[in-house]
């Protein structure tokens, strides 16, 4: 950690041996997370052959994709989070982190800890709904054609927020980490 | 009032962190929660809006489309049939001079009819056509520019990410924006074109100064028509399933995305190209992808949100009707606006940021969302090519990985290209029925 040569990798740098579960964990996520995609690819497909060849529909496809994208999102953030592929402008802050490493992690707590933040309010907030949802049996889709309950919407994004509120709290105490030993990282250039 | 300054102090504010490299989305998110908090003094009523446009904002069928386009994209990006589009383009310009060049944007455009991503053209091309256009004593600055400018191709040509994206957060119809890139996409490859000839001829050493001494060996890279045919069949078919299934009014842009996707997935297969490996990698980055945009669109619903409720757009417009400003200065100012972003941000959150902000403003002048579209893409594509961000850039430097080609080497080789996008640009706020007439 202390040679500057070693400033081309993060990810493996601030990961702890005991919290190999949390990795775990967020590669899971983001596995399922690729598995939807796929899902969502076949069902769209089997549903375009059936109403053509088979002149017969499926119903729900429409609605089952307006929960699965959701989860898409919030299963595979995580990971793009840890990876540091979220965007972001990397011009000023590339040169500070190569310059004044000290000065770009104390932005990079004030930016992680934003993010905690933001993350943690959307758990807070999305509780109550999930809570409704369930107890009164919310669905989505139409009685009659095709209905599906809808507090798996909530609870993907419940659960995804709270493990990139996770995420974001490790990355700020990676960079307090920065802070006290003055070391760069290497800044990703996210896509998009 | 108040949440007309609440709103101004909000967007400034945003600038500024992200100019610093804050997160885009969470500067937005967290941004707008705290403006909606000032202007309604309600925590729960921010908290409120905070949740739905996390879920429900994208919880839609058409939100389905962005990942599909991606993994087709990703799938044919590694099937090789960039490298056999290439082959043919090669076969049909080698007589020109600098052919390679203009093979490569012809190229990129065939390619950007089955691709929604101009990182997928860009980290393909790089691989592809920059080796070829060195060997042959192209110049190393004109080989990368060229694959840099007309990557910017694939946004502009259906299916589009951009696009989509645009069409969502106007309301508009995607498939008509996707009519509405043709005609601009096929104008820019000529200028393109044009402008690689014209430099061949009058300044040869800008783009392949031994021309004399290496020229294309007219053998080896002629191909017979059916070679030619048999190489472009598959792209062929997927543009069929996926424009023509669109267009012919079969499928919806996600269905679309789905059928093309899945011809993609068996392309790549038939090809062999797909081991376990590349097939999780690919899945993977199609997740990064999706989860960073889509992060970005419920950022950017939750900052439209905002900005409806400070009423900041209304009064703008208000006041730039009192400055007796015409139309054209507010699209010129508009179009500087959005490049100036893009040189530090990357395209979609530059499109987020600015259309929701002057939407407000350009609507009471009449003007025709769509038009508006094709402008705002080439205007933030333009952005994309000049220093210091440049996302095709940098796809670009690390797909070559080549110490002999800086990083300044494709920003300047890029520029010309900018400056062709500038010119279409300009016909196009000239002449909108380049973009209207077709829709």
């Amino acid at each position: 950690m202390s040679e500057p040569t070693h400033q081309r990798r993060v990810e493996a740098e601030y990961r702890p041996a005991r919290l190999i579960s949390f990795e775990t964990l967020v590669v899971a996520m983001n596995a399922i997370g690729s598995v939807f995609i796929v899902f969502i690819m076949a069902m769209i497909c089997v549903d375009i052959v059936a109403r053509f060849v088979f002149d017969n529909p499926i119903s729900g496809v429409s609605e089952l994709t307006e929960i699965i994208i959701v989860g898409v999102v919030f299963l595979q953030l995580a990971h793009a989070t840890r990876l540091g592929k979220l965007t972001r402008s990397d011009a000023a802050y590339g040169v500070l982190m190569a310059r004044r490493p000290r000065y770009a992690h104390l932005l990079g707590i004030v930016y992680d800890a934003a993010g905690a933040f933001l993350l943690g309010v959307i758990v807070w907030g999305t509780w109550p709904k999930f809570i409704t949802a369930w107890d009164r049996n919310f669905y989505i889709g139409n009685v009659g054609v095709f209905t599906f309950p809808e507090w798996p919407l909530w609870f993907l994004v419940i659960v995804g927020s709270a493990v990139i509120t996770v995420q974001f709290i490790l990355l700020v105490v990676h960079h307090i980490r920065g802070v006290i030993t003055n070391t760069a990282d290497a800044v990703h250039i996210g896509e998009g | 009032m108040m949440g007309f300054e609440i709103g101004l102090v909000t967007v400034l504010a945003m600038l500024l962190l992200i100019y610093f490299g804050m997160y885009v989305p969470v500067v937005l998110a967290l941004l707008s929660f705290l403006g909606v908090y000032f202007i309604r003094g309600n925590f729960n009523v921010a908290t409120d809006m905070l949740v739905l446009s996390a879920s429900k904002a994208i919880s839609d069928f058409l939100f389905g489309v962005i990942p599909l386009f991606v993994l087709m994209g990703l799938l044919v990006g590694a099937s090789d049939l960039a490298r056999d589009t290439y082959q043919v383009a090669n076969a049909g310009f080698r007589r020109l001079r600098g052919g390679l060049g203009i093979a490569t944007v012809v190229a990129n455009a065939i390619f950007a009819a089955i691709t929604g991503i101009s990182i997928a053209s860009a980290a393909v091309f790089s691989r592809v056509a920059v080796p070829e256009m060195l060997a042959y004593g192209y110049n190393k600055r004109f080989a990368v520019g060229v694959v840099a400018g007309s990557s910017v191709l694939g946004m502009l040509i259906p299916p589009s990410i951009l696009l989509i994206i645009y069409a969502i957060l106007t309301e508009t119809s995607v498939g008509s924006m996707f009519i509405a890139g043709i005609v601009p996409g096929i104008l820019l490859s000529v200028v393109f074109g044009l402008g690689i000839l014209l430099f061949g001829y009058f300044w040869p050493s800008t783009v392949q100064p031994l021309a004399e001494k290496q020229r294309v060996d007219d053998e080896s890279v002629a191909m017979s028509l059916g070679e030619m045919i048999r190489k472009l069949f598959p792209i062929v078919v997927l543009i069929v399933l996926v424009l023509g299934g669109i267009y012919g009014g079969v499928f919806t842009p996600t269905e679309a995305g789905a059928a093309g996707a899945f011809g993609a997935l068996v392309i790549a297969l038939l090809r062999r190209k797909l081991t376990w490996t590349t097939a999780w990698r690919i899945l993977v980055e199609t997740g990064h992808v999706t989860a960073t945009i889509l992060f970005l669109v419920i950022a950017a619903t939750m900052y439209s949100r905002m900005l409806g409720l400070s009423g900041l757009p209304t009064q703008l417009h208000t006041w730039i009707v009192g400055l007796d400003a015409s139309f054209t200065t507010l699209i010129v100012f508009y179009v500087v606006l959005m490049i100036i972003l893009g040189t530090v941000i990357d395209s979609v959150s530059v499109m987020l940021i600015t259309v929701p902000l002057f939407m407000g403003v350009l609507q009471p002048f009449g003007v025709d969302l769509i038009w508006l579209g094709i402008v705002t893409v080439i205007g933030v594509e333009i952005g994309l090519l000049t220093p210091p961000m440049g996302i095709s850039v940098y796809v670009i430097k690390s797909s070559l990985d080549d110490p002999r080609i800086s990083l300044w080497d494709i920003f300047a080789g890029a520029l010309p290209f900018a400056a062709a996008m500038l010119f279409v640009l300009i016909l196009i706020i000239a002449f909108p029925p380049i973009v209207t007439f077709l829709v």
